[in-house]
Formats: C-alpha cells, sequence, structure tokens
C-alpha cells in the first residue's frame, strides 16, 4: 500500500457523535488498523453531587443523569433505596413503572433506529421515524405530563396514576406504534443498501462480548441471553408474558434486529401491563427512616444493565451513591470492533451500541510531567494537593 | 463587439448571474422537495442567497497548515468550470453565445473542473477530513468520468458532430434522444449524482463520517464561492443533460422546464436511498454504469 498511516480525529466535537467524546482512529487509506477511545469531556459529578442532597431530592438529580434513560435511572435509585428502608411499592405502582418505562424504552429504540439511519445517509427514514416516535412521546405525555425526564417515580411508588379514562387511549396510541415498528421492520430486513451497510460490520463475537461484559442490546446481538428483566425481575416484569430476543451473528444487522424484537415486546407488555393493572394505592407512606445499611439494585435500561449502590448512615443524607451506567461497560468494546473496518462504518457502529458518555465520564488525571492519564476517585485527588 | 457579447454572456446572461439565480431556484426546489418527501417544511426560496450572503460577510479563516495558493484558488476554480461551460450551453436557442467545433470535449472537461477543485482544496486544507473526502472524490471521480462522458459522446456519434449546437438540432429533427438511447441517458443521469453531490453518491462529504469532506476547513467568503459553485451547478449540469438528451429546448422556458423535470429526477433518486460506501459506490459504477453506457456506445458505433 502506498498510504502511510494517519491518525482520524473522531471527536471530540464531530457530527456523528451526540456528545463530547474523544475517537482517535489510526486509518491507512480507508481501513481502521488502530483505534482508541477517551472520555472524560463531560463529568458533572452527579455522585457526588447525590451525597449532598436528601434521599428525596436525589431522585430529581438521578432522572437527570441520562434524557433518554431517565426513567430508568430513576426507577433504579427508587428501588434501592426501597431495599435500603426496607419496604416494597405497591403492584399498581410496580405496573405503572413498567408502562412507563416499556415506553421510554420504545421511544429510545424508535430514536435510536433513526440516527442510525441518519449514520448511514437514509435522510428520510429518519424523519418518518421520528415523526412516529412522536406518537410514543404523546402517549408518555398523556401519562406523566411531560416529555422527557418524567418524575413519575417516587420512594415506594409513583407520583401519577395511569387513570381509565386514558387506557383507552394508550391503547391506540400502541396500535399505531405497532403498524409503524412492522413498516419499520419491513424495509430494515428488506432494504439491499442498509443490508450491504450493515451486515458482517463491526463483528463482536460472544467470547469476545462476555470478555468484555458488554451489557444489554450489544450482548444479545452477540448471543448472550443476558436480560435484568428475566435475570433479576424487578416492577412487574415476573408477572408478564414476554421473551428475550437474541442473535448470534454479533454484527450491526443483529444488533438492528435485536432491537427491531424489542420493540414489539415492549408493546406486548406495555399492553399486557394496560390490561392487567390492579387496584390500590399508587404510593405508600413517605419514608423517613433510612437505617445504616447498604443497598444495591439494577434494571434493564434500554442500553444494558443499570446499577445503582447505596450506601447510608442512617441520617437522610446517602453516605455513597454509585451509578454504573450501561454504556460505561459497552463503550470499551469499541475499539476492538472498529479496527480492520472502513472510515465509513466508524459511526455506524459507534451508533450500533446506542453510547452515552455523560452518564460514563469519570474524572481522569492527565499527568502532563510524566504523560500518563489515570481514573482516581476524589479522596485521592483532595490528598494530592498538586 | 464579439468580446463584449462574451463578457455579457458570461457574467450577467447566460452566466453569473442568471445562472445563479436559477440555480438557486432549482437547488432550491431539490431541498423543499425532500423535506415534503420527509415531512418536514423546507427552505423559504431565498434560502441560498441569505447563506451566501452570510458567508460573503464573514470572516475567512485560512489554516496555518494549508498551502494557501491552492487553497484560494479551489473555489475560483469550481466557479470557472461550470461558468464557461454555461456560455457553450445552448439554452433558450439553438446557439450557444460561444460555439466552436469539438466543444462538446471542452464541456466535458469544464464539467470535471468542479470535482477536481474539491480534490485540490481537500489536498491542500492540511486537514485529515478534506484529505480523506479528497481521496474519496478521486476515487469516485475515476469510476464515474468514464461513463458520464462514453454516453456524452454516445449522443455525439449518433448525431455525427462534436459541437453541442449540432447536436441540438439533430434533436429537434429526428427528436430527443432519450428515446434513441435510453441506456446512455440512465448512464449520465446516474453519473450526474455524484458530480452534484447527492445520494447515493455523496461520499466524498458524508457528514457523519468525514464533516464536511473536503469543505471542512473552508470558511467565510470561499465557502460562499463554493456555496455559489454548488447553486451554479445545479443549473448547468441539468442543463447539460437537458441539451445532450431530452431534445435541447427553443425558447427559455422550455429549457427551464425541462431542467425542472431533470432536478426532480436527481431529488427522488436522493430521497429514496441511503449513502453507499466508497468501495460500494466504485463497484457500482463498473459493474453497473459502465456496462449499460457501453452498451449504448457500441450500439451507436454499429448503428442500431
Amino acid at each position: 500500500m502506498i498510504f502511510t498511516s494517519i491518525i482520524l480525529p473522531i471527536g471530540p466535537y464531530h457530527p456523528a457523535l451526540k456528545e463530547a467524546a474523544f475517537f482517535k482512529v489510526e486509518v491507512k487509506g480507508e481501513r481502521i488498523v488502530g483505534a482508541d477511545l477517551k472520555v472524560g469531556y463531560n463529568h458533572r459529578g452527579i455522585e457526588g453531587l447525590a451525597t449532598k442532597k436528601t434521599y428525596h431530592q436525589n431522585i430529581f438529580l438521578c432522572e437527570r443523569v441520562c434524557g433518554i434513560c431517565s426513567h430508568c435511572h430513576s426507577t433504579c435509585y427508587c428501588q434501592t433505596v426501597e431495599d435500603l428502608a426496607g419496604i416494597e411499592a405497591p403492584a399498581r405502582a410496580r405496573y405503572v413503572r413498567t408502562i412507563v418505562a416499556e415506553l421510554e424504552r420504545l421511544h429510545s429504540h424508535f430514536l435510536w433506529f433513526g440516527v442510525a439511519m441518519h449514520v448511514i445517509g437514509y435522510d428520510t427514514a429518519f424523519m418518518h421515524m421520528w415523526k412516529e416516535r412522536e406518537n410514543i412521546m404523546q402517549a408518555i405525555e398523556t401519562i406523566t405530563g411531560k416529555r422527557v425526564n418524567y418524575a413519575v417515580n417516587t420512594i415506594g411508588g409513583v407520583r401519577r396514576d395511569v387513570t381509565p379514562e386514558i387506557i383507552p387511549y394508550l391503547q391506540a396510541q400502541l396500535v399505531k406504534i405497532r403498524s409503524a415498528a412492522s413498516k419499520i421492520g419491513e424495509f430494515v430486513t428488506e432494504d439491499s443498501v442498509i443490508k450491504a451497510r450493515a451486515k458482517d460490520v463491526g463483528v463482536l463475537d460472544k467470547t469476545t462480548a462476555k470478555k468484555m461484559c458488554v451489557v444489554g442490546p450489544t450482548a444479545r446481538a452477540s448471543g448472550v441471553e443476558l436480560d435484568i428483566r428475566k435475570d433479576d425481575p424487578y416492577a412487574a416484569y415476573s408477572e408478564l408474558d414476554w421473551n428475550i430476543v437474541t442473535r448470534p451473528e454479533g454484527d450491526v444487522l443483529a444488533r438492528v434486529i435485536v432491537r427491531l424484537g424489542e420493540i414489539f415486546q415492549s408493546i406486548s407488555i406495555t399492553e399486557q401491563a394496560l390490561r392487567n393493572l390492579p387496584e390500590g394505592e399508587i404510593a405508600l407512606e413517605e419514608v423517613q427512616e433510612f437505617p445504616a445499611r447498604e443497598a444495591f439494585d439494577r434494571v434493564e435500561a434500554h442500553r444494558g444493565e443499570l446499577v445503582y449502590y447505596i450506601r447510608s448512615n442512617g441520617t437522610n443524607i446517602p453516605e455513597r451513591v454509585k451509578i454504573r451506567t450501561p454504556s460505561f461497560m459497552n463503550n470499551p468494546a469499541l475499539p476492538s470492533m472498529l479496527v480492520d473496518e472502513s472510515i465509513a462504518d466508524v459511526p455506524l457502529i459507534v451508533a450500533s451500541i446506542d453510547p452515552c458518555y455523560s452518564c460514563t465520564d469519570r474524572v481522569v488525571v492527565v499527568d502532563i510531567g510524566k504523560n500518563r492519564s489515570f481514573t482516581t476517585t476524589l479522596d485521592k485527588l483532595a490528598r494530592r494537593r498538586c | 463587439m464579439q468580446i463584449i457579447e462574451i463578457l455579457f454572456g458570461l457574467l450577467v446572461y447566460p452566466g453569473l448571474i442568471f445562472a445563479f439565480l436559477t440555480g438557486s431556484m432549482l437547488y432550491w426546489l431539490y431541498r423543499k422537495v425532500r423535506a415534503r418527501f420527509q415531512a418536514r417544511k423546507g427552505p423559504p426560496w431565498y434560502q441560498v442567497f441569505a447563506d451566501v450572503i452570510k458567508l460573503l460577510s464573514k470572516e475567512t479563516i485560512i489554516p496555518s497548515t494549508a498551502g494557501k495558493i491552492f487553497f484560494l484558488m479551489a473555489p475560483l476554480l469550481a466557479i470557472t468550470g461550470c461558468l464557461v461551460s454555461i456560455v457553450l450551453l445552448p439554452m433558450g436557442s439553438q446557439y450557444p453565445t460561444a460555439s466552436f467545433t469539438g466543444d462538446l470535449i471542452v464541456i466535458l472537461y469544464l464539467l470535471t473542473l468542479p470535482g477536481l477543485a474539491l480534490i485540490i482544496a481537500g489536498m491542500n486544507s492540511g486537514s485529515p477530513y478534506g484529505t480523506i473526502g479528497a481521496t474519496r472524490e478521486a476515487s469516485l471521480m475515476i469510476a464515474y468520468e468514464l461513463p458520464f462522458a462514453l454516453s456524452a459522446l454516445t449522443v455525439g456519434i449518433y448525431a455525427g458532430t462534436l459541437s453541442v449546437a449540432s447536436i441540438v438540432q439533430a434533436q429537434l429533427s429526428r427528436g430527443a434522444f432519450v428515446s434513441h438511447y435510453p441506456l446512455a441517458t440512465i448512464a449520465f443521469i446516474l453519473c450526474m449524482l455524484p458530480k452534484m453531490g447527492k445520494r447515493p453518491f455523496d461520499i466524498p462529504e458524508a457528514e457523519y463520517e468525514i464533516i464536511a469532506g473536503s469543505l471542512t476547513e473552508y470558511s467565510g467568503v470561499l465557502l460562499g464561492l463554493f456555496e455559489m459553485a454548488n447553486a451554479i451547478k445545479w443549473f448547468v449540469i441539468p442543463g447539460f443533460a437537458v441539451v445532450l438528451f431530452f431534445g435541447g429546448s427553443t425558447n427559455i422556458v422550455e429549457f427551464l422546464g425541462k431542467c425542472i423535470g431533470v432536478t426532480l429526477i436527481l431529488a427522488f433518486i436522493d430521497i429514496l436511498y441511503p449513502r453507499f460506501r466508497i468501495d460500494q459506490g466504485f463497484k457500482f459504477f463498473l459493474k453497473i454504469a459502465l456496462p449499460i453506457a457501453i452498451i449504448d456506445f457500441v450500439r451507436v458505433l454499429l448503428g442500431w
């Protein structure tokens, strides 16, 4: 080859990235020979902030960790605090949580489909998918009164009920969403150009997927059957009938098909939950006592397993809130997927794991003198005094 | 006197001012149709003018790593190529502003200038995005120029002349060449897509992969000039197709009507397809566009 390799910076600011991250991609001609990922441009100090606020204030903070998985974060936080306080949300609240969570998963997957189409230059499909997504947003708005950061969870239940008046409307919206999803399925699986762009691209085989500990749709598309909704059921998932969607191939097309399957599963879960909505209270009395112990809980966010760990010291302010978001597990698998592909596939592969950067950012110390960078804790940083 | 006429032709009608105005309108038409098909509202009719005026009033930044002379020359080269070929195109009458025997070949060369300008711009902008955009444009050019020239020569041979004016006259007596050589027409329209930088062949400026490709480092006046060249391209390349394949015209209204028709064809293809990868795009031209261009070329040589 007459080409010498050049470094192509993708990011920190790049049209392919919705948030700041830095992919150092080494290319020879159009082929990628090396890749590295650097995050840390958007550190917001959420975990530190969470130890300055009361348990109830933290609901609103955790909801704002991510715009798209906001309900997952607040559900996971509330479940962890409920474990800590030794209470359980009433049945109706668990169903409402399930309904909102699945509608949110639907809107996230539709949004992802639109972005993926935009990445391969299919703007017409992108616009129409976002138009269909509007139906889901309206359904969510009807239940919660909001389009982003739904504020529907509270410790020991939910704040807003799914009233009998809005159920027919929600069911009508679900019918619309189902027909839109079948249309998407038709052309995503049949269009030859989409196949040519997505098949055998960015392959992550099962062994590497397990070694990299990837989670969510990324893992399921590599044949790893991993879904917290089945493995460690929360909310109402154990009482409803649904399946885990997996594919063995591990390429971008497999991730597309897994998400497509999940769209249909989510519609079915929501319909069942609306049909079987139990009667009763939607929230317990406000919790005042938080015994000094620790709790751990996890939910299946749209991108994978989301983990919260909280340690209490008996006051109304948590001593430690640890958040481990799914992208934190999925992002490190990206460089290995990128090597040996062409530049044109970088945005598609990056988009295929649906990455989220701001929720994964940690403090990175760059020691210019010794030319090294490492992640550190706040305590060590405070002790360094340099 | 002839020089004044040619200068008028170059700068006012049908050159710079007229071509920019009509080209912007055709470009706007494409954007509006595209927007309506995508359930969007689309830009207002003056969007291109607003963009150009804004860009011309902005500061121009030349990167320190750029090759200055070529960096500055590239947009001028793009505009020049389009303008000179407009003077050679017969529009609104059977006779172009300036003509000579063999001007078909000259127009084919002049129309490669906008693409060449992008390669020069990308290579001299001192940015990796520009370099990759330029290499993509260059490899795509190798693929599409051959079927483009072959299908243009097909009608030249059929009309027995390499003068564009005579090709138009031949079509007036024998009917539009699209009916005689449909495959050459299809190959020509396919090759127009990468020339205009439209899907599925907008690979050199795929914004998701390499930002704006060759134009990444351009700003201010220089980018404004590229925008103008782009708008003029929306008039001259469909115009060239009208002259060669769709029967030319006897008056300007007919000519513009046919240009709108060609623009709509381009717009529909652009709406319906996602972007190819560079290797797929390259193969597409060698495997599909080139063979169908060759079929009609052989047909015209054998006189079928």
